[in-house]
């Protein structure tokens, strides 16, 4: 009974709520990439190429079509991985099932991982693109949140 | 008493959750390899986590009977039957492989998450 009437701090209530956030984003951008491909977001490929969709797709159609195609897939991935991470959010990250709190920890590793490789990916004197941004504030606010709610996945009363 | 205890554990569901579970950790690690055969890290990052989200839902919610588990893992046959639609190279038959037994498996799984609700009543 006493895990009924604990009360939750700030973190611990409302971290679900960024998750769920997180995965809608992701379902967004990814949708986003999977229509346009590579014209979705032409800093990416300014930043890692130096040149607009347009210039690579008149000097080069082929490595176009390539980078296009694994923008459309990259698109369909986010797409999928923000509906897991939607549907876990609303049903066992908010319950507290401790197994999720543990793979959501996925999320800040994966987005330090990319925010890694925009970095290394950027040609010399270019821009780093939006991904380097956004994904250093999405693994630096998860790492947060999660950190401040491990006592609601963590006690001995969950699972 | 959890409603997901309920569930009725046939042999057909344990060897169908294997076969799943089975899918999903290959998938893994073979996300995992990519740059390995030359693809972009960033798709091996994106590829791998999607993989691994799929690999927990099957080997807990799903195993527990969890009804959105159920619905949810039909995210892995289509996340894996897209690249076949837009890619035309030999390894997507491996995914089109997967995709037909995962969602035989899917199929041959459901009685066992919708007859609980008759079990209750």
């Amino acid at each position: 009974m006493a895990n009924q009437i604990k009360q939750e701090n700030f973190f611990e209530s409302s971290v679900w709520v960024l998750f769920l956030i997180l995965g809608v984003l992701e379902i967004l951008f990814g949708a986003g990439d999977m229509i346009a491909g590579i014209e979705n977001d032409p800093a990416i490929l300014i930043s890692a190429t130096g040149r607009t969709p347009a210039e690579l797709k008149a000097q080069d159609p082929l490595l176009y079509k390539a980078m296009d195609q694994q923008q459309k897939v990259i698109g369909n991935i986010l797409l999928m991985t923000g509906f897991l991470v939607s549907i876990i959010s609303l049903t066992a990250f908010r319950r507290g099932a401790r197994w999720s709190w543990f793979t959501f920890w996925l999320i800040p590793i994966s987005t330090a991982l990319g925010v890694v490789s925009s970095y290394n990916s950027r040609l010399p004197g270019e821009s780093l693109a939006p991904p380097f941004y956004s994904g250093l504030l999405f693994a630096v606010l998860t790492i947060l949140w999660l950190v401040l709610s491990y006592r609601k996945y963590l006690s001995q009363d969950m699972e | 008493m959890s409603t997901q205890t309920v569930i009725t554990r046939s042999t057909t569901f344990e060897v169908c959750w294997i076969v799943l579970l089975m899918i999903s950790v290959l998938a893994t690690f073979n996300h995992i390899m990519l740059p390995l055969y030359g693809d972009p890290v960033a798709l091996s990052i994106g590829w791998t986590g999607f993989s691994i989200y799929a690999t927990v839902v099957i080997a807990i919610p799903f195993r527990q009977g969890e009804r959105w588990a159920w619905y949810i893992s039909w995210i892995l046959v289509i996340g894996f039957a897209y690249p076949i639609l837009i890619i035309q190279e030999s390894y997507t038959v491996a995914y089109l492989i997967a995709v037909g037994v995962m969602a035989v498996c899917l199929l041959l799984t459901a009685p066992a998450f919708f007859r609980k609700e008759i079990l209750l009543c």
